[in-house]
């Protein structure tokens, strides 16, 4: 019993230590929890056993101590969570502001860059050549430029000497101007240089150099304008003038040669009509001299020159008229049987001079296109004249024929008669000019002019061939 | 020296029958007798340049001559030295100012206009 009384006792008594040490198992089981409140509340059990109770006892003063520090640290963790909230306050307002400060740069940028495309655009499609040059090296050239100067790539251009783009007869002249814009500050100049381009052939330009800043180094910027064009226009102007100029004084010239031949020209008139007037006067003057006198015999002599005179002076003023007329008169072309014509006047010729038989040979059926009455008055001339110039001549013979020369048929009328001397044949044809004179065949120098003038109406060519003692021959053409 | 006027040897260039029948009148009037007569321009030459005939006192020339024309026949007996002092009157129609400028700077004794009369000749001989 005692052994079973022990052995209850002590199981009571361990049951009663088991007590306080379960109670003080749970207090502790969530002791921090409730050490970090403000006010812990905390029911420290009691136990019968003294060891256990100072067990207890150190406990609740850890606790105490342990709760306290919890307390500050939570306390000083409130601190810094306010802290922290005030700064993530700050930091947020500060980077709205950064934000915004940074939106803002990027706009500015963007207008930057805008603004540089702008110009970078304005330049690179300006019509000029637009040339940065630092150290006589290319630093910059716009398309223009590259194209002016015959380059397909920017490489062929960029960091090669400016100078190779010079003449080397502009070269000294360029490198001083170019030394005074970069080395002193020079103003802004304008200078005409012939360029070379990548083929080395030459343009002209109007080259516009300024001082100009690239990369921080002294650069100078040339703005040049290709005056090639214009230069040529200038050539070409200055070509035309001179063409002009010549033209004016070849066409002043002409009309000084032609006022002259009219000057001549008219003197010549004045003078075919005062020599038969002054005749005239001569002959009167004699003849009332002979009848104040009484003298009879060359009464009659005096009065035929007076008649003969009267009816030269009509003659002159008839061809002068006619010859004069045939510029003006409107041609009117027809078929003319130049044959036909030509044996009618020559009949009439015969007819008028009886002493001596003319022998005509005239080729048939010469079909011409002309103006009837102005080929008349030509075939009379040139006719009359081979009778004139062969009367005088034992077996006169005239031939009127067509040859053909060059592709044209030529026309020709030819005597065997007095002929003439080939070095004065440009006389002929002038009007009042004369290879013979009155006394061996009388005209007034005016026969071949007209014939000249109709020919020439009719855009055909006349022309002559003779020598002296063996004939002349005229030939023609009718355009 | 001076030839009485009857004495005078004359050489008459003129293509003109008329006109030199005219001239010779005229001079007959005057007493010149001595006429010779050149009817072209080439003949008014040749009888100045040789010197088998005698020079004349005195050149009666007329302009508007065939194959050498007055003043060029002028011209060639200035430069003669045979006839470069030769006496001589143009006689002419023409009413050319440069004939007569022509002329009178070759040096000629009148420049006379067409048809010749006794009256406006004596002033000369």
């Amino acid at each position: 019993v005692i052994l079973l009384g022990s052995l209850a006792l002590t199981e009571l008594l361990s049951r009663r230590a088991n007590i306080t040490l379960e109670q003080l198992l749970t207090i502790t089981k969530d002791l921090p929890a409730r050490m970090a409140s403000t006010t812990p509340n905390i029911g420290w059990p009691d136990s019968c056993i003294t060891e256990t109770n100072q067990l207890i006892a150190n406990f609740q003063v850890t606790t105490d101590s342990l709760a306290s520090q919890f307390r500050e640290i939570q306390q000083i963790n409130e601190q810094l969570e306010l802290r922290v909230l005030e700064r993530t306050a700050n930091l947020d307002v500060l980077n709205v502001k950064l934000l915004s400060e940074l939106a803002n740069s990027k706009l500015i940028e963007d207008e930057l860059r805008k603004s540089e495309e702008r110009f970078r655009k304005m330049i690179e499609s300006s019509p000029n050549l637009v040339m940065i040059h630092s150290a006589g090296i290319f630093t910059y050239l716009n398309s223009t430029a590259m194209a002016t100067f015959g380059a397909d790539s920017r490489d062929k251009l960029l960091n090669t000497p400016v100078m190779e783009r010079v003449h080397p007869d502009y070269r000294t002249l360029e490198q001083e101007r170019i030394k005074a814009i970069s080395e002193q500050g020079s103003q802004a100049s304008t200078t005409e240089l012939q360029l070379l381009r990548l083929d080395n052939s030459l343009f002209y330009a109007s080259v516009t150099a300024m001082p100009f800043e690239m990369d921080g180094n002294p650069a100078v910027l040339a703005i040049a304008v290709d005056t090639s064009a214009r230069k040529q226009v200038e050539k070409a102007l200055l070509e035309l003038n001179d063409t002009l100029e010549q033209q004016v004084a070849s066409r002043t010239k002409e009309l000084e040669d032609t006022n002259k031949d009219l000057a001549s020209f008219s003197y010549s008139i004045s003078h075919e009509l005062r020599a038969p007037i002054a005749r005239l006067e001569g002959f009167s003057r004699i003849l009332m001299e002979c009848v104040a006198n009484a003298e009879t015999d060359n009464l009659q002599h005096y009065a035929e020159r007076i008649g003969f005179s009267s009816r030269r002076l009509m003659a002159v003023v008839d061809s002068l008229l006619l010859m004069n007329r045939i510029p003006r008169l409107e041609l009117q072309r027809e078929s003319v049987d130049l044959s036909a014509m030509s044996r009618e006047i020559c009949l009439e010729l015969q007819e008028d001079c009886t002493r001596r038989h003319f022998q005509v040979d005239i080729t048939p059926n010469m079909m011409v296109q002309g103006d009837r009455t102005m080929v008349q008055v030509c075939m009379q001339n040139l006719l009359g004249n081979a009778f004139k110039y062969s009367m005088n001549i034992a077996n006169p013979a005239i031939i009127v024929g067509v040859t053909a020369q060059d592709n044209r048929l030529v026309y020709f009328v030819r005597d065997n008669g007095a002929g003439f001397n080939m070095a004065f044949v440009s006389k002929l044809f002038q009007p009042f000019s004369r290879l013979h004179n009155d006394h061996e065949f009388e005209g007034n120098g005016i026969g071949l002019a007209t014939a000249q003038k109709i020919i020439e109406k009719h855009g055909g060519q006349i022309w002559a061939d003779g020598s002296p003692g063996a004939g002349a021959t005229f030939f023609f053409t009718l355009g | 020296m001076k030839i009485p006027i009857e004495q005078m040897a004359v050489l008459l260039v003129e293509d003109n029958r008329d006109d030199e029948e005219l001239a010779l009148w005229s001079l007959r009037k005057t007493g010149i007798t001595a006429v010779t007569v050149a009817r072209d321009g080439s003949a008014a030459l040749t009888v100045l340049a040789d010197p088998d005939l005698s020079l004349p006192d005195l050149a009666l020339l007329d302009l508007r001559l065939p194959k050498v024309d007055g003043v060029e026949v002028l011209r060639q007996w200035r430069e003669a030295t045979r006839s470069k002092d030769l006496k001589v009157i143009v006689l002419t129609s023409s009413e050319d100012p440069r004939d007569k400028k022509a002329c009178e700077a070759m040096g000629i004794t009148a420049f006379l206009t067409k048809p010749l009369s006794e009256k406006n000749l004596l002033p000369y001989l």
